[in-house]
C-alpha cells in the first residue's frame, strides 16, 4: 500500500486537506481527483489557475468508464516514490486493452491535453504498426474502408520505393 | 476535418470516396483509423521509421498523412540486417542495401511536405569504395580527387539530406555512418560546417564522420552533443564546450584525439566518456561542476580531477580483462576520486577487480556511497568483489542489484585468471566471518531484479536478510524480458524467500514477478 502524495510544491507550510476536484462525463457520471493529479492535464491546470475549478468540471466528449480510466492513469502518475519501472509495467497494463478503448484514451488525452497518456496511447499504436506490411494493418485494426485491389495495384506501382 | 487529403488523389478524389463508401459502410467495424484527428494520425505516424510510415499510403485510412511526419528516422537496417551474426563477424558491404535505403531517403525527402522537422535520424555504414574504384583510373590530381570524394556521388546526396533537415530547422540530428561497419576504416564522411553553426538544434548525435575542426562552432540552443568515433585535436571539445554555452550533456566515446574535458560551465550536468582503444596519451577530465560522470572503455587512461559537485557515477572497462594485479591501482586511483559521490553504479568488470583485490586482502577504497547500483551476471567470480565492496562503504543505505545473463564472464583472457585464484565452492556467505559495518547500521532498502533464479542470488539475499540489521525493505523482482520463470518455479522461489530469518524485525520481504 502506497501512502498518499504529499502537496504539490507551491503550497504553503500548513497541510491544508487535499484538494479534490469534480469531473462530470458526458453521460452525467461524476469523478473526484485530487488537484496534483488532474495538473498531468494541462486542460485541467488551465482552468485550476484561473479559478474557475471550484465546482464541478463538465468534460463533454468523454464518457463515464473512459474517464474513470483517465482519472486513475493520472493519479497513478502523481503519485510520489513510484519507480520508473514498476511505473512502465503498470503503463504497459494500461494500454492492454481492445483498439476501441484505446482509441478512445488517445482521443481524452487528446482533449484533456495529458502528454503522459497521449505518448503512450500513440506509441502502443505505433508499435502495432511498426514492421507490418499493409495488409496486416489493415487486418490489425480491421480497416475494411478499402479501395477496390486495382486501386491499391496502381498505387503501390507508383510508389515500388516504400515496397522494395 | 479534412477529408480531401484522405485521399490518394487530390483531384479524383471526391469520385474514389463515393466508390469506396459504397462498398464499405455496409460494414459493421467503423474505420477508428478514420475517426482520429489527423493531428493525432500524424503524431503516431511520427513514432515509425519512415519506410513503415511511408507504406501506410496504400491504406486509405491513412492516406497522404505520413508526408507531414515531423520525426523522420532513416535506418538501413531495414535493408541490412545483420543482428544474427556473432559480433566477431563483418558483413561484406552491402551495395544493394546501400541503394535502397538511398532510394528510400530520396523519395521521402521529395514527397514530404510538413513544414517542419523536428528529428532527422541517419544510419548507415557509410562506403564510397566503389567511388573510388572508378575514380582511380581517371588520375586525378589530388586535389581534385579530394573535391569530388566530398561533394560528388554519395557524400553530396547526405550533404543534400541534411541540408534539407536543417532547413526544416531541425532540432534533434542523430547521424550514424558506422552502423554495423569495422571502426577507423576507409574514407570517412565530411559533417558540412553549417551543422556546427545551427541556432536550432538541441540535441546532435554523430557517429563516425570527419568534422571540419578549425571551423566556428557556434550552436546556441544544443544541450545535448554525443561524439563517437570522431578524430579529434587538442583544442576540439574545448571549441565544442565553448560554442555551446546551455550544454547540459556531453558524451565522447572512442574520440581518439582527446586530450582533455575541461568544463567549468555551471550548465554542464552529466559526462560520459570512454577513451578509445587507439587512445596513447592520458585523458584528463576536470569539471568540477558536473553532477553525474559514467567511466567506460579503456579507464586507464583517464585521470580525474575536480570532480567537486559529482553526485552519481558510473563505472565500467572494456572487455580486457588482463590478470596483472599492479594494473589495478588504476583503478584504486579512480574509486577515491570517486568516494564521495551519493550514487554509483558498477558494472560486472570493476566488480571482478574488486574480487582480485579480496583475494588478495587489498581492501577497496573507503568511501561514503548511499547507493550502489551493481550490473552483474553475479558469478562466483564475482562474490567476493560484492564482499570488498560491502565491507568498504560504511555509508550504504540502499543496494540494488541487477542481474545480467550468462555464466561466466566473457573475456578471452580470463581462463588464466580464473585459475590463479581458488574462489571456494558451496555458500560464499556462510563463510564470511568479518563484520559488514553498513550491514550493521546503514543499509536500509535492497533491490535484486533481473535474472534471479541464478543460485548465488538466493544465497545472497538470504546472507543480507540474516546481516542487514536495520534493512527496512527487500524488493526481488524478474526482470521485465523474463518470461522463462515457471508459476510452480516462482511459487518455490517466493515462499523460501519469505521463510529466511531476518535480523531486523521491520523488514518488509516483497517478491514480483511482473
Amino acid at each position: 500500500m502506497s501512502s498518499p502524495p504529499s502537496a504539490s510544491a507551491s503550497s504553503s507550510p500548513p497541510p491544508c486537506p487535499k484538494k479534490m476536484i469534480t469531473l462530470r462525463s458526458s453521460d452525467g457520471a461524476t469523478f473526484e481527483i485530487e488537484e496534483t493529479a488532474a495538473l498531468q492535464s494541462k486542460t485541467l491546470e488551465n482552468m485550476i489557475h484561473e479559478n474557475c475549478a471550484s465546482t464541478l468540471i463538465p468534460v463533454p466528449n468523454i464518457t463515464g468508464e473512459v474517464l474513470a480510466r483517465v482519472v486513475e492513469f493520472c493519479s497513478k502518475h502523481a503519485e510520489a516514490g513510484v519507480d520508473d519501472e514498476s511505473l512502465g509495467a503498470w503503463d504497459e497494463e494500461f494500454v492492454a486493452v481492445d483498439h476501441t478503448t484505446l482509441f478512445d484514451y488517445i482521443r481524452a488525452a487528446n482533449f484533456l491535453e495529458i502528454p503522459t497518456l497521449l505518448d503512450l496511447g500513440c506509441q502502443t499504436v505505433a508499435d502495432m504498426i511498426k514492421g507490418k506490411t499493409p495488409d496486416e494493418i489493415k487486418k490489425t485494426f480491421k480497416i475494411t474502408t478499402a479501395c477496390t485491389p486495382e486501386e491499391e495495384e496502381e498505387v503501390r506501382g507508383e510508389n515500388q520505393w516504400a515496397f522494395e | 476535418m479534412m477529408e480531401q487529403r484522405r485521399d490518394f488523389d487530390g483531384e479524383n478524389g471526391t469520385s474514389r470516396r463515393t466508390r469506396a463508401k459504397g462498398i464499405a459502410q455496409s460494414e459493421p467495424g467503423v474505420d477508428r483509423i478514420r475517426a482520429l484527428p489527423d493531428s493525432i494520425l500524424i503524431r503516431i505516424l511520427s513514432l515509425l521509421p519512415a519506410r513503415d510510415a511511408a507504406r501506410t499510403l496504400v491504406i486509405p485510412s491513412f492516406g497522404r498523412l505520413w508526408t507531414s511526419i515531423y520525426d523522420l528516422d532513416f535506418d538501413w537496417f531495414v535493408y541490412h540486417d545483420c543482428s544474427g551474426n556473432s559480433s566477431w563477424h563483418c558483413c561484406s558491404y552491402d551495395e544493394g542495401a546501400l541503394s535502397r535505403f538511398a532510394e528510400l531517403v530520396r523519395r521521402v525527402l521529395a514527397l514530404h511536405q510538413g513544414g517542419r522537422i523536428r528529428k532527422f535520424r541517419l544510419r548507415f555504414e557509410f562506403s564510397i569504395d566503389r567511388q573510388l574504384d572508378e575514380l582511380m583510373p581517371l588520375e586525378l590530381e589530388p586535389e581534385e580527387l579530394e573535391i569530388m570524394i566530398r561533394n560528388g556521388g554519395l557524400a553530396g546526396e547526405v550533404n543534400r539530406w541534411i541540408e534539407f533537415a536543417a532547413s526544416r530547422n531541425v532540432e534533434v540530428l542523430d547521424l550514424d555512418f558506422l552502423a554495423c561497419g569495422l571502426s577507423n576504416v576507409g574514407y570517412k564522411y565530411e559533417l558540412p560546417s553549417f551543422v556546427l553553426q545551427s541556432s536550432f538544434l538541441t540535441e546532435l548525435k554523430l557517429v563516425s564522420c570527419k568534422v571540419n575542426l578549425s571551423a566556428d562552432i557556434v550552436m546556441r540552443a544544443l544541450k545535448v552533443l554525443c561524439l563517437k568515433e570522431i578524430a579529434l585535436s587538442d583544442d576540439s571539445i574545448k571549441n565544442f564546450i565553448d560554442g555551446c554555452p546551455v550544454l547540459e550533456s556531453l558524451t565522447v566515446l572512442d574520440c581518439y584525439g582527446l586530450c582533455e574535458l575541461n568544463c567549468g560551465s555551471q550548465e554542464l550536468r552529466s559526462v560520459t566518456v570512454a577513451p578509445g582503444i587507439l587512445e596513447e596519451s592520458r585523458v584528463k577530465v576536470a569539471c568540477p561542476n558536473i553532477k553525474s560522470l559514467s567511466i567506460s572503455g579503456w579507464i586507464e587512461r583517464l585521470e580525474l580531477e575536480s570532480l567537486s559537485s559529482l553526485r552519481d557515477a558510473s563505472i565500467d572497462f572494456c572487455d580486457c580483462f588482463l590478470c596483472v594485479p599492479d594494473e589495478y591501482c588504476e583503478v584504486q586511483k579512480i574509486l577515491e576520486e570517486l568516494h564521495h559521490v551519493r550514487v554509483l553504479t558498477m558494472h560486472h568488470h570493476p566488480i571482478l577487480v574488486l574480487t582480485v583485490w579480496e583475494l588478495m586482502n587489498l581492501p577497496c577504497p573507503s568511501n561514503s556511497w548511499q547507493r550502489l547500483i551493481l550490473r552483474t551476471m553475479l558469478t562466483k567470480w564475482h562474490l567476493p568483489g560484492i564482499a570488498n565492496v560491502l565491507r568498504s562503504s560504511p555509508s550504504l543505505e540502499v543496494l540494488v542489484i541487477h542481474i545480467i545473463p550468462g555464466e561466466v564472464p566473457s573475456i578471452d583472457a580470463q581462463e588464466a585468471w580464473l585459475q590463479l585464484y581458488k574462489i571456494c565452492e558451496g555458500n560464499y556467505w556462510d563463510l564470511q566471518d568479518r563484520s559488514f559495518g553498513c550491514l550493521a547500521n546503514c543499509l536500509r532498502i535492497v533491490r535484486v531484479s533481473g535474472d534471479i533464479m541464478k543460485d548465488h542470488v538466493i544465497q545472497l539475499v538470504q546472507f543480507l536478510l540474516r546481516e542487514a540489521l536495520v534493512l527496512q525493505k527487500l524488493v526481488v523482482s524478474t526482470g521485465p524480458n523474463d518470461s522463462s520463470i515457471s508459476v510452480k518455479e516462482s511459487k518455490e522461489f517466493s515462499d523460501k524467500l519469505l521463510s529466511f530469518p531476518r535480523g531486523s524485525p521491520q523488514a518488509v520481504v516483497v517478491f514480483s514477478n511482473a
